[in-house]
């Protein structure tokens, strides 16, 4: 596995307008991704997670208030590239996307291998017997047979849907596949399968991911970081081994608790509503919800405190620990 | 204690059509029994295509059974005609997977809520009809209430929209809820607090409910009785407990393992799954119907179907591995 920085996200903000006012869906994030890593990004919905991700790639909706900071993927900074650029030169051949629910989105009355095959021909000009070629053999290594090729959306069920849509993610071999809740609208016996091929790529291919999701527990199933988001802002980044077997912030410490275990207590939750991004509170955005709250969260900003080389926790309850 | 709701070997084909001559029947549910005390919670688990919800329907009476009857407090209800359901149709409820389509965008909390009033023609006046709205949101921990009555759907989150759709099942004070698939479309952090409201509500009121989920971790936590259903057929049933802890059928076992825990050394290794993707019930396999995802499948498997017996005291399993006495 190599050291060096696949992507750098520094003071990235992605903002919104909205009736309500502006929607601060992504508040000055900064991560980093190493080579082959797979890193788990956490939260609730509205947590701005997905907002991540479309920052990531640039992919701005029409009423985009504020896009700022740097996305460094592979030397090249995505925020400062235009459209076309980006479209041209970072999309599908270095990060690629697997978006919430594309599954469903399938051209139901194209064969699957030709649109597995598509962005080859489009954004590569790659010849039809070449792109269709490279089709099967990506098919295969998501685990489907041949005869898969040229069968239509409806003859498939919903984890070869979804591998198909995985399959398309991978064709021009990018950098970074982001996939963004790949089986939350699948049966739990499907998500295993799906969890397994994924860990097969990163072993194999040693793809790197970013896996987006609300449940921590399938987050560990394949990160070997994990970045917890709460309210647009990262709150608790580490290794899996960190943030799931000593979290320090709050927040974390609760999302790991509501997760229900077959052995062991009952599940704990998350009390209260994620706040309105419009407004987000003062101080600390999670103090309202935060059972350790000190008057200093109310009124300001905890900094991003670092506990180890790699782990860093967003909250007032470190401020002691510093170094 | 006497049953509240009972299904006796209920069993609900639907006849689809194939080609132009060819029909075929989709037996959705094969064969079950349950039943149901005041207060108690019955867990129903299983996948997609398991036929579930069709029980829960069932037992709602939305739909009557091909065959085996369904029961509430002691009254046969099978064929009763939908005129002379008002009464039970009162007593029991349903609580919805999909709190964002489930709910009319263009109705307000206060209509959402007082509409089943109106519909049994609960509360003379619309006075009387506000003081229960206000209970049932007060009810759902939705408070101040009064903050919620003018608000539409999609000013909701998930959660509270979930917490309206209950606020809805339980303004009648029903003594019997189906609620399927609760909180599958809610976020993690946010599930447990749902299921211990349902959980309080059920104490305060004595409800029976009928859990349906694909989630045997929340079923443990959440249920008294847990039965596993596999294409139309329960294949395994008895304390949550115990099921969790010697489940018995490789259906339950292969469950059990999909649950991931949130364990750093999960990335290390592959989650043992069943195989294969869940099998159609428009065209089940013979004899038990489990087989062809089975590990441990023999000869016999694939002939006879395994009949539902007690293996030890209160634990049932569908399974040749446990040959009865």
């Amino acid at each position: 596995m190599g050291q060096s920085n696949l992507l750098s996200i520094d003071g990235l903000r992605l903002y919104y307008r909205s009736a309500r006012g502006v929607v601060r869906a992504v508040d000055n994030v900064s991560l980093t991704m190493r080579v082959g890593e797979v890193l788990g990004v956490v939260g609730e919905s509205g947590c701005g997670k997905s907002s991540l991700a479309n920052a990531i790639i640039k992919f701005l909706p029409p009423n985009t208030a504020l896009y700022e900071g740097s996305v460094v993927i592979d030397g090249v900074d995505v925020v400062r590239l235009d459209e076309d650029e980006v479209r041209r030169r970072i999309r599908w051949r270095v990060v690629s996307m697997v978006f919430q629910g594309a599954m469903n989105i399938l051209n139901p009355v194209i064969r699957v291998g030709f649109q597995v095959a598509e962005p080859l021909m489009v954004h590569a000009g790659a010849s039809r017997e070449e792109a269709f070629r490279a089709a099967r053999e990506v098919m295969r290594r998501v685990g489907l047979s041949d005869d898969v090729f040229n069968r239509y959306p409806h003859e498939l069920s919903g984890g070869m849907k979804q591998r198909i849509v995985i399959a398309t993610a991978l064709i021009m071999n990018p950098k970074l596949v982001i996939l963004d809740e790949p089986t939350s609208a699948l049966d739990v016996s499907i998500q295993a399968q799906i969890m397994n091929m994924l860990k097969r790529l990163k072993r194999e291919l040693g793809l790197s991911m970013i896996f987006i999701t609300h449940d921590i527990a399938l987050a560990s199933d394949i990160s070997d970081r994990i970045a917890v988001m709460y309210a647009g802002e990262v709150v608790e980044v580490g290794s899996a081994e960190q943030v799931l077997l000593s979290p320090r912030h709050p927040y974390t410490q609760k999302l790991i608790a509501a997760t229900p275990r077959l052995r062991g207590p009952k599940p704990d939750f998350v009390p209260g509503q994620p706040p309105d991004l419009t407004s987000p509170p003062s101080g600390c955005r999670f103090h309202p919800r935060c059972p350790y709250v000190m008057e200093k969260c109310r009124s300001s900003e905890p900094p991003s405190i670092a506990i180890e080389d790699g782990w860093s926790v967003k909250c007032w309850l470190y401020a002691g620990e510093a170094g | 204690m006497t049953e509240l709701l009972k299904l006796q070997d209920v069993r609900m084909y639907f006849r689809v059509r194939k080609g132009f001559f060819r029909s075929v029947d989709v037996k959705a549910v094969d064969g079950v029994s349950i039943s149901l005390k005041r207060g108690e919670t019955l867990a129903l688990v299983g996948e997609s295509g398991s036929g579930k919800t069709t029980l829960a329907r069932v037992s709602l009476r939305l739909l009557k059974p091909t065959s085996g009857r369904v029961l509430f407090d002691g009254k046969d209800i099978t064929e009763t005609p939908e005129k002379e359901l008002r009464w039970f149709r009162r007593r029991a409820q349903a609580i919805f997977q999909d709190p964002y389509s489930s709910l009319d965008p263009f109705m307000t909390v206060r209509q959402l809520v007082e509409e089943p009033l109106i519909l049994h023609k609960i509360g003379s006046t619309s006075d009387e009809r506000l003081e229960l709205v206000i209970r049932a949101l007060e009810d759902v921990k939705l408070t101040p209430a009064e903050e919620f009555l003018g608000k539409y759907p999609h000013m909701l989150s998930g959660g509270q929209r979930q917490r309206v759709g209950i606020a809805r099942a339980l303004i009648l004070r029903p003594e019997y809820i189906a609620a399927d698939e609760p909180v599958s479309m809610i976020d993690a952090s946010s599930r447990a607090e749902i299921l211990y409201l349902m959980r309080e509500l059920q104490e305060k009121h004595d409800i029976a409910f009928l859990y349906i989920t694909h989630d045997i971790a929340t079923a443990r936590h959440f249920s008294d009785k847990l039965a596993v259903m596999h294409l139309g057929k329960i294949v395994e049933f008895s304390e949550p407990v115990e099921v969790v802890e010697n489940p018995l059928h490789p259906y339950t076992q292969a469950l059990i393992d999909a649950v991931p825990e949130p364990d750093p050394a999960n990335r290390f290794r592959e989650r043992r799954s069943v195989m294969g993707e869940p099998l159609s019930p428009a065209n089940p396999p013979s004899g038990c119907n489990f087989h062809p995802r089975c590990p441990y499948a023999m000869e016999k498997c694939s002939k006879q179907t395994p009949p539902l017996i007690e293996i030890k005291q209160g634990h049932y399993v569908a399974c040749h591995l446990y040959p009865g006495e």
